[in-house]
């Protein structure tokens, strides 16, 4: 009975129970939902998720997206320096997508250097200026404001009227970066307006041998070129001829060519370069010396008498050369320079035996070696006959041109210092760059104004009161003149591959707007290409040389085209026109000093340096890739992985060098000189030879953040510059930052 | 319209994948083929087959071209040189495409709604695991097979 009614308890118990609403508790949920996200970690659908949605955010629609379309193939010339060499776009509905270099061009030998390839993309750098600018001041931290090229026109008006009636104490400047080209008379006839009105041209933007040797020579017609087709022996000071001089097509093939050639190449530089690298010899010099070195050479040239019998007659000052190499024994130079007399003379017979060269090197960012030694370095051309020579240095005729030029073209070195109130800052690149103090001393003491056009936000913009955004590369219609060097004059297009934007300003038009705010009747042509056509013209009417198809299958001698409608359209198609002309006489009247007197070289055998005292500071960098905004981010890969190149904000000293100043390799160091100090880091480098701070003036491909501020200028800031307008070596001290 | 691919490639057309999947003079890689190359044999109707007739009526004539879908295109971040890969490393087709070569009717297009690629890119199967060695082109694979290939890796080396 008992275990009845307990049965029945239980059974009323749990039949309350069910009739109660389940009850989950907190910790119940909570658990469950633990153990669910838990469990769904083990599962596919939370990564599946999260890589869906990672390739979702790609496809949203501001995200710039590659063009699907026709493939086509457009031939056209590289501008971002005056090497010009040949490209071959390929285009995706009419965007480009790849540059390469086009095989069978007879110049540029289907080479391309990394900052062609990578061309197209400078028009999306970071640093690019889509709109004029003003500077609101000097001062460095002055902010820089929005403005309109009317609004530039009109503030520049009553300045440049001013310099137009006399009354200003200072002229009016343009510094052509790229001189050769249609804009480079339309600048010219835009100064000549203006009393005393200066047309500059930049450092880099001439081979400093031919312009030394053209004042040997003291000929103003015509233009020099090295026939390096038919040289047999080079001897290079420091000339990149395998790293971006002239078009590099040009040297690269014919050093790769030399087993069938015969040609040496003797480099004399302070460093293992890549040219150094690829020499038959390599003269590792101490950097200061190269004049001693040249004057050594010439001077066993002369005493041996291996220099053709002509020169002692027709050499107005011989027997002061003569006077100033005997004081240049081999030994003695030897000692000084750090190359063994033995190699000194052997070079003097390689060169007086073959048909050769000799140049200087102009370093992207050291610039030209000093003017008296760059003349011992032209002289021994003098000296060697090479000039007029096959196989030496032709005077070749230049471009058909119609008219005059009134402004002669100086070097931005012989302008007279602040002489300059208003300067124009042309927007090509030569692809090297200088010392801003070089610029600055040239202006009137207030600063001056300086108008720059520039596809980007640079160092030197720092220095712009007005910055005016010109097309960037490929953009615009552009010409490719003789690259500096050529053995040839030669003439191409640059066909745009990209739209320019509505807001860049063809430097075409801002001369005809300043001309209109200076009271001016217009200079010239309205356009870039209304130019062109009339250079086109101006070689169509002189029946001169031939043109060639893009891929170099055919040539067409100009005289048989029927119109120059037909050398347009050759030309518009990627087509060269290369002259046939023959050489112009050489003025047989040549000198070997020039206006140089023997009292400069008195300390041209400089001591060998103490490296634990003053070091020698050398500015280098690569063509093209000495400013930020010259490289396109897309080679950071070059610059930062694979080290390939080197980085700006590095300095190569030779492991002795800094162990004597209690340095390690990667360490930060702390440069000074005359002009201020900076914090660098060290790379231990063997191939600099010691006593030498070979300090990078490179890009930072990464360093595209600001646009608010231009960048410092480095290591060039620390640069003095010379009279002569060099700054290759300063006297600097190292020490750990 | 239905492509078979073992109609080209099998014994009585004998044709290789690099017949219409050609490489360019400089050595790009062309992918897809366009109507320029189907025409080549196709200008007139090979056979009376459905598809045959719509080739040749909607394309070929009016010279239009195939809007084809692509099973194996990547993200427009990713870049995949394929001259690298079959002309230096000798990487057959097969080893990444499978043998689509042989094929009769092309598999359905399967769209990832949220990606909005080709569900051939992460693989048919949810789990990511393959069925065959073939499935899924995902950077993992990319990655392994370089690894297995003792070949160095650099973000920049696909992502440019």
């Amino acid at each position: 009975m008992q275990n009845a009614t307990e049965t029945t308890a239980v059974l009323i118990a749990i039949s309350e129970r069910e009739k109660r609403p389940m009850n989950i508790t907190r910790r119940e949920l909570l658990t469950f939902a633990g153990g669910s996200i838990l469990g769904a970690l083990f599962t596919p659908i939370p990564w599946k998720l999260l890589d869906d949605s990672a390739i979702w955010t790609q496809n949203w629609s501001l995200i710039p997206r590659l063009p699907r379309g026709p493939e086509t193939f457009t031939f056209t010339g590289c501008t971002l320096c005056p090497g010009g060499c040949a490209v071959k776009a390929r285009r995706v509905n009419g965007h480009p997508v790849s540059l390469v270099g086009v095989a069978g061009h007879s110049l540029s030998n289907g080479i391309l250097c990394p900052m062609g390839i990578a061309g197209h993309h400078l028009a999306y750098h970071p640093l690019r200026l889509r709109r004029p600018f003003a500077f609101t001041g000097k001062g460095a931290d002055s902010p820089l404001v929005p403005s309109t090229l009317d609004e530039i026109a009109s503030n520049l008006a009553p300045m440049l009227k001013d310099i137009r009636s006399s009354s200003s104490k200072g002229t009016i400047a343009v510094l052509d970066q790229r001189p050769g080209r249609v804009l480079s008379d339309l600048y010219r006839k835009f100064v000549s307006n203006f009393p005393g009105g200066i047309y500059a041209v930049a450092p880099g933007s001439e081979d400093p041998t031919l312009t030394t040797l053209r004042a040997l020579c003291n000929t103003t017609e015509g233009t020099l070129g090295y026939d390096l087709e038919n040289t047999r022996v080079i001897l290079s000071f420091g000339a990149p001829l395998v790293d971006g001089w002239s078009t590099p097509g040009r040297t690269v093939k014919l050093l790769q060519n030399r087993n069938q050639n015969g040609l040496k190449l003797i480099q004399v530089e302070g460093v293992q370069s890549r040219t150094a690298l690829q020499a038959d010899t390599w003269l590792p010099i101490m950097p200061g010396t190269e004049a001693a070195l040249a004057l050594a050479i010439g001077g066993v040239i002369v005493r041996q008498n291996l220099f053709p019998a002509k020169i002692e007659k027709t050499s107005p000052d011989f027997h002061t050369y003569k006077t100033l190499v005997s004081k240049f024994e081999p030994e003695d130079v030897a000692a000084v320079c750090g190359i063994p007399s033995s190699v000194i003379s052997e070079t003097a017979h390689a060169l007086a035996s073959n048909p050769s060269v000799v140049m200087s090197g102009y370093d992207p960012a050291g610039g030209p070696l000093d003017s008296a030694t760059e003349t011992v370095i032209a002289g021994l051309n003098v000296l060697l006959g090479n000039i007029g020579r096959t196989g030496g240095i032709s005077l070749h005729p230049p471009i058909p041109s119609p008219g005059a030029t009134t402004s002669p073209a100086v070097g931005l070195a012989q302008v007279p210092d602040h002489s300059v109130r208003l300067l124009l800052i042309d927007g090509a690149e030569s692809g090297h760059t200088y010392p801003l103090s070089l610029l600055k001393r040239k202006l009137t003491a207030d600063g001056g104004t300086v108008v720059m056009l520039s596809p980007y936000l640079s160092s030197r913009s720092a220095l712009a009161d007005y910055l005016v955004p010109s097309p960037a590369a490929f953009e615009s219609l552009e010409e490719i003149s003789t690259p500096p060097g050529a053995r040839r004059s030669s003439f191409a297009l640059s066909l745009p591959l990209l739209k320019q934007p509505d807001t860049t300003v063809d430097p075409a038009t801002l001369l005809a707007k300043l001309a209109g705010a200076s009271g001016l009747p217009s200079v010239g042509a309205e356009t870039v290409e209304s130019c062109l056509r009339q250079r086109a013209h101006d070689i169509w009417l002189s029946k001169r040389g031939t043109l060639a198809t893009p891929t170099g299958s055919s040539q067409t001698p100009v005289m048989a085209m029927a119109s120059e409608e037909e050398l347009w359209k050759g030309l518009s198609e990627g087509g060269w026109w290369v002259d046939n002309m023959q050489d112009k006489q050489v003025n047989p009247r040549l000198t070997l000093l020039g206006l140089m007197t023997p009292d400069r070289y008195d300390k041209a055998s400089a001591p060998a340096l103490d490296t634990t005292g003053t070091l020698k500071l050398i500015p280098f960098g690569w063509r093209n890739a000495t400013m930020t905004a010259s490289v396109a981010p897309v080679l950071s890969k070059l610059f930062q992985e694979s080290h390939l190149r080197s980085l700006g904000g590095r300095v190569h000293i030779n492991p002795s060098t800094l162990a004597a100043n209690a340095l390690s390799d990667g360490a930060y160091v702390k440069i000074s000189t005359h002009s201020g100090n900076m914090t660098a880091q060290a790379v231990a480098d063997p191939s600099v030879i010691p006593g030498v701070i070979h300090a990078i003036v490179g890009p930072s491909p990464n360093n595209t953040a600001s646009k608010d501020r231009p960048e410092a200028e480095g290591i060039l800031g620390l640069c003095a510059v010379r009279d002569d307008g060099s700054w290759r070596i300063t006297e600097a001290t190292i020490a750990k930052a | 319209m239905q492509f078979n691919h073992a109609v080209h490639t099998g014994e009585q057309n004998g044709m290789t994948c690099d017949m219409c999947h050609e490489f360019t003079e400089n050595g790009s890689f062309k992918g897809i083929p366009t109507i320029a190359k189907c025409t080549e044999c196709h200008s007139a109707a090979i056979g009376s087959t459905e598809s045959e007739k719509v080739l040749v009526e909607q394309f070929v004539t009016p010279h239009k071209e195939i809007p084809w879908k692509v099973y194996s295109r990547q993200p427009d971040n990713a870049y995949f040189p394929h001259a690298a890969h079959v002309k230096r490393a000798e990487i057959k087709c097969e080893e990444c495409h499978g043998p689509h070569g042989s094929s009769n009717t092309l598999p359905v297009y399967q769209v990832n709604r949220i990606s909005g690629y080709s569900r051939d890119i992460w693989g048919r199967n949810i789990s990511g695991l393959p069925s065959h060695p073939w499935e899924g082109m995902k950077m993992d694979r990319c990655v392994r097979c370089h690894a297995e290939r003792h070949r160095d890796d650099s973000c920049l080396d696909c992502h440019k």
